[in-house]
C-alpha cells in the first residue's frame, strides 16, 4: 500500500534532518513508527506527505490509495465551526450527503455532540484532537497517518481511537502511527519501525526486536531502550 | 524577579525592533527613493513655507477641522500592557512586582500619548499659528486639553475592548466615546475659556482620568485578553503589510460560536463539493472581520473617489479598485486553501481549481457592480 525509501530530507537550512529511511506499510497492517525527541519521526511523515521542500527519495501509494494524516498538533481554522470542519474535509473525496451519517456516528461516539456549532479553537486540547480524529475516520481512508494521537486525550477517548483504529485495521486500512507510548503500541502494534538521529536503527516484530536487543522476554519499552543505548 | 522597569524597558526595545524588521521587509530601497524620501523632503519645504506664509485654502476652511484632525491623531495610539503568555509562569507569581509592572507599563502608555499629543500639535503649529491667527496662550490651552481627552479616550477605548467582548456593541461604544471626546474638545476650546464650566468640564476629565487609571490597575481577569491584544499591537506592521497578501495567521477566536451564518444552512443552493467549498469560504472571510474590513475599505474609499472627482479620474479609480478587490479575493482565497487542515487530505485538484475560478466572482464583483452602478449615477447626474 505505501512504501518509503528516503535517501534524505530536511528543512530549509540544507542540514539533513532524516537519511536513508525504508519501509512499507501493507493493507490492514498497523505499523509503529518510534523514536526519541528528535529522531525524525514527525520529519518522515511530513517527508512521506511530500511537505518538505529539501526531499530526495521515493515515497509509492499503491494507484487509487486514499489517505488521511493526523498531525501531532490539531491544525484548524479560527473561523470555521468543527461541523463545518467536517464538511470542509468532506468535500475533498466524499459524495453529497455520504458524510454526513458517519460524521453524526463519529460524534455521537465521541461524545461531541453539544459543541458541533462551535469554534473548535474554542475546545480544550484533546477535544481539538477528537475534531482530527473525528475528521480523519469520516473520510474512511486506504491509510492513516496519524503522529501522536494519544496527546490530550482522556482515557475514554484514548480507549474509543484504538477500538476505531482495530475497526479500520480489519476493514483493511493501513495504519502508520508515531507514537512515544510504548506499551499502547506494544498492544497494537503488528510492526515496528524504530529511528534514532534520523536514521533507521531496526524494524521488524516485537519478536524480532527482542532479538535484536537481546531481552528475550523484555517490553517493547526493554527492547528500544536497550537498541537505543548501543547505538 | 528582574525589576519591572527593566522587564518593560526590554519589551519595549523587543518590541520596536520586531517592527523595524517588519519595516525593513516592507520598504525597499525602490520604495525609500522613489516615494518616502522625495515625500519627506516635500513635507519639509512645505512645513517651513506654511511658517512664512499658510496655504491659501486655510481661508476657505474653518479652523475647528483642525480639532477634529488633532483629536483622531492624539487618541491614534493604543495602551499598551505588553504582556506576554510566560507572565502567568514568572511575572504574576510577584503580586508586588506585577503591580509594579502595571504601573510602569500605565505611566509609559500615558507618557507616549503625551508626547504623541505634542508631535500632532507640532505638525499643525503653522497652520494655527500663521493661517487662523492662535496666540500662544490659545495653543497652550489647546495642547492641555488635547492631552487631557486624548489620556481619557486611550486608556477609555483600551478598557472597552478589554470588557466589552461582544463586537458590536464595542464598536458602538467606542463611536459614542468617540463623539463624546470629540464634542469636549470642541466646546472647551472654543466656547468657554475662562468660564467656570470650563475648569469644570477639565476637574471632571482629570477625575475621569485617575479613575479610569485606578480601574486598570484594579482590574482583574483580563491577562489573556490583554495578550490577544498585546499580539495584535505587535503585529500591526505585519498585518499592515502582509494582511491583504494573506500572509498573516488571524488572531486568535474570543467568541464560542459564530455570530454570523450560524447553524447549517447554506449560503449557496448547490451541494456539489466546488459549491460547499466556496460556502465555507464565504462563511470564513465574513466572520473574518480583520479581513472582510479590507473589502469595506476598498468599496469605501472607491465610492467617496467615484463620487467626488472628475470624470477621468472615476474611471481610473474604477479600473485601480476592480483590480484591488481581484487581488483581495486571491489573497484571501489563497490563506483559506493553503491553510494546514487543507493539507491533511488528498483533493480531487479539478475542485480546488474549479474554486479558483469561481471565487473573484463571489465577493469581488458584486462589489465592482455596486462601484459600476454609483459611477453610472454619478456621471449621470
Amino acid at each position: 500500500m505505501l512504501n518509503v525509501a528516503i535517501e534524505s530530507a530536511g528543512y530549509q537550512d540544507k542540514q539533513r534532518a532524516i537519511q536513508n529511511i525504508s519501509f512499507d506499510v501493507k493493507s490492514g497492517e498497523l505499523v509503529g513508527l518510534l523514536g526519541g525527541n528528535g529522531a525524525g519521526k514527525s520529519t518522515t511523515i511530513k517527508a512521506l506527505l511530500g511537505l518538505l521542500r529539501d526531499y530526495r527519495g521515493n515515497v509509492d501509494l499503491k494507484e487509487g490509495t486514499r489517505y488521511a494524516y493526523i498531525p501531532e498538533q490539531p491544525v484548524l481554522y479560527d473561523y470555521l465551526t468543527f461541523y463545518e470542519h467536517l464538511d470542509l474535509a468532506a468535500s475533498s473525496s466524499l459524495e453529497d450527503g455520504e458524510w454526513e451519517e458517519r460524521a453524526k456516528e463519529l460524534i455521537r461516539y465521541f461524545r461531541m455532540e453539544n459543541v458541533i456549532d462551535d469554534y473548535p479553537s474554542s475546545f480544550s486540547k484533546g477535544m481539538k484532537q477528537k475534531v482530527m480524529l473525528i475528521t480523519a475516520f469520516m473520510l474512511k481512508p486506504d491509510l492513516y497517518i496519524i503522529d501522536e494521537p494519544f496527546l490530550g486525550l482522556d482515557p475514554r477517548a484514548t480507549k474509543d481511537f484504538l477500538k476505531l483504529i482495530e475497526m479500520e485495521r480489519e476493514r483493511g486500512a493501513g495504519i502508520l502511527m508515531c507514537t512515544h507510548v510504548l506499551d499502547t503500541a506494544e498492544r497494537i502494534c503488528d510492526r515496528f519501525i524504530l529511528l534514532s538521529d534520523g536514521s533507521l536503527l531496526s524494524q521488524g516484530t516485537l519478536n524480532d526486536f527482542q532479538l535484536r536487543s537481546g531481552e528475550r522476554a523484555g517490553s517493547l519499552l526493554d527492547c528500544v531502550d536497550t537498541l537505543l543505548e548501543r547505538e | 524577579m528582574m525589576k519591572a522597569r527593566l522587564i518593560l524597558n526590554k519589551r519595549i526595545k523587543s518590541d520596536a525592533r520586531y517592527k523595524y524588521r517588519d519595516l525593513q521587509t516592507a520598504i525597499d530601497w525602490t520604495v525609500l527613493l522613489y516615494i518616502l524620501i522625495p515625500a519627506v523632503a516635500i513635507f519639509i519645504a512645505m512645513y517651513t513655507s506654511w511658517w512664512k506664509e499658510a496655504p491659501e485654502w486655510t481661508a476657505s476652511i474653518p479652523e475647528e477641522i483642525s480639532l477634529i484632525f488633532l483629536y483622531f491623531f492624539s487618541t491614534a495610539l493604543s495602551f499598551r500592557t505588553y504582556v506576554e503568555e510566560a507572565d502567568q509562569v514568572f511575572v504574576m507569581r510577584d503580586e508586588h512586582g506585577m503591580l509594579n509592572y502595571k504601573k510602569w507599563y500605565t505611566l509609559y502608555s500615558l507618557l507616549r500619548t503625551v508626547i504623541w499629543t505634542i508631535v500632532g500639535i507640532c505638525i499643525l503649529l503653522p497652520l494655527l499659528v500663521v493661517g487662523w491667527g492662535w496666540n500662544g496662550e490659545e495653543i497652550i490651552k489647546l495642547c492641555l486639553n488635547l492631552i487631557l481627552v486624548s489620556l481619557n479616550v486611550t486608556l477609555g477605548k483600551h478598557l472597552i475592548k478589554l470588557i466589552i467582548s461582544f463586537v458590536l456593541f464595542r464598536l458602538m461604544t467606542i463611536g459614542l466615546l468617540n463623539v463624546v471626546g470629540l464634542a469636549f474638545i470642541y466646546i472647551v476650546t472654543n466656547e468657554l475659556y475662562g468660564n467656570a464650566l470650563y475648569v469644570f468640564l477639565l476637574s471632571i476629565s482629570s477625575i475621569s482620568l485617575v479613575l479610569l487609571i485606578r480601574i486598570r490597575m484594579t482590574l482583574k481577569g483580563t491577562f489573556f485578553q490583554d495578550i490577544i491584544m498585546e499580539r495584535g499591537y505587535k503585529q500591526h506592521f505585519t498585518k499592515l503589510f502582509l494582511g491583504p497578501s494573506g500572509s498573516v495567521s488571524t488572531p486568535l477566536i474570543q467568541r464560542r460560536r459564530p455570530f454570523l451564518f450560524r447553524g447549517t444552512r447554506l449560503v449557496f443552493k448547490k451541494n456539489d463539493p466546488v459549491s460547499r467549498i466556496l460556502d465555507l469560504y464565504v462563511k470564513w472571510l465574513f466572520r473574518s472581520f480583520d479581513k472582510f474590513q479590507f473589502y469595506l475599505q476598498v468599496v469605501g474609499w472607491s465610492l467617496v473617489a467615484v463620487i467626488m472627482l472628475p470624470l477621468v479620474i472615476k474611471l481610473i479609480v474604477l479600473g485601480f479598485s476592480f483590480y484591488a478587490l481581484i487581488g483581495l479575493s486571491h489573497a484571501d482565497w489563497k490563506e483559506f486553501s493553503d491553510h494546514q487542515y487543507m493539507k491533511l487530505f488528498q483533493w480531487e485538484e479539478s475542485v480546488r481549481s474549479d474554486a479558483d475560478m469561481r471565487i473573484w466572482k463571489i465577493i469581488s464583483l458584486p462589489c465592482f457592480l455596486l462601484l459600476c452602478t454609483v459611477t453610472g449615477i454619478a456621471i449621470w447626474v
